[in-house]
């Protein structure tokens, strides 16, 4: 999967979720989950079940920690697929 | 040092399913999940346990200037007189109201900190009036407590994206030690939720 694709399946998990329609149109790697796209803390949460169950992957304690922003999101993706 | 928290439970309800497969594993430690399990009203303690990491972590990422996404590091104890949360040995004491329809906690660092705080229902659930109701409330309440014009108070982020109020005290006292300018205040939390929003401050 390149980096595009995975943006856009994460793009399609957190629509969801955000409270910021502008910032979630111009959504790129450096966006943030709770400063710009404005995503309620226990609804990041469910984006990271939903990643889990899109992926098929497991995100632990330690990765979730940094499941922050797109960026994180992607770079824990693609690790735990590379790990699979 | 305070945080604080809102929860809108109409609002948790819908937007959140705490049921769902893997939520409460997420979230709350064995221990937690013990307390969910065993009371009557699963829901509003799923919520409370909530606010309360909630509050203590807003207090935790500014004391240490780090965030991180980790609610099951923060272990809750529900007691009687007072309850806590702790993460790394250190303690935060928090208080909250509960009604049927929210929550608000408040978590402090130092048990006996004089604090000015406000929790209130907003006109609609719009992110912009959730926002701009509870920045204007906590400006007022600011300009009140250091007294100091309202315009004069100014809300802004870090880099983390954590509030702090600058405000500017008038030209009084050029002559004393106090230099002229822009005074800081960091101890500040601001939460908002469905219709409720709050503010926090420590005097």
């Amino acid at each position: 999967m390149d980096k595009n694709e995975l943006i856009e399946s994460l793009k399609k998990i957190v629509k969801p979720y955000i409270q910021d329609e502008a910032a979630f149109e111009n959504l790129n790697e450096d966006t943030d989950f709770i400063n710009d796209l404005k995503i309620n803390s226990a609804n990041l949460v469910d984006v990271i079940l939903d990643v889990e169950d899109e992926f098929d992957i497991e995100i632990d304690n330690e990765a979730m920690e940094k499941m922050l922003s797109v960026k994180s999101a992607m770079a824990i993706i693609e690790t735990k697929l590379a790990e699979k | 040092m305070i945080g604080n928290d809102v929860v809108d439970l109409n609002l948790a309800k819908t937007q959140s399913n705490w049921k769902r497969k893997g939520f409460l594993e997420k979230v709350f430690t064995p221990k937690e999940q013990l307390i969910i399990n065993n009371t009557a009203d699963s829901f509003t303690t799923v919520w409370l346990l909530w606010s309360m990491k909630e509050s203590a972590y807003k207090i935790y990422s500014r004391q240490y200037n780090t965030r991180f996404f980790a609610p099951k590091k923060f272990e809750c104890e529900l007691n009687t007189i007072q309850n806590t949360v702790s993460i790394n040995e250190i303690t935060y004491y928090t208080s909250s109201t509960i009604s049927r329809k929210n929550i608000h906690t408040l978590a402090t660092l130092n048990k006996d900190e004089s604090i000015t705080t406000d929790f209130f229902r907003l006109k609609n659930d719009t992110y912009d009036i959730q926002h701009n109701t509870t920045y204007k409330n906590l400006k007022l309440a600011v300009a009140k407590q250091f007294k100091v014009p309202v315009t004069k108070v100014k809300i802004e982020k870090d880099n983390n994206g954590i509030p702090f109020i600058k405000y500017r005290k008038g030209n009084l006292n050029l002559s004393a030690s106090i230099k002229p300018g822009y005074v800081e205040r960091t101890s500040i939390s601001i939460s908002h939720h469905g219709l409720y929003g709050a503010y926090a401050f420590v005097n």
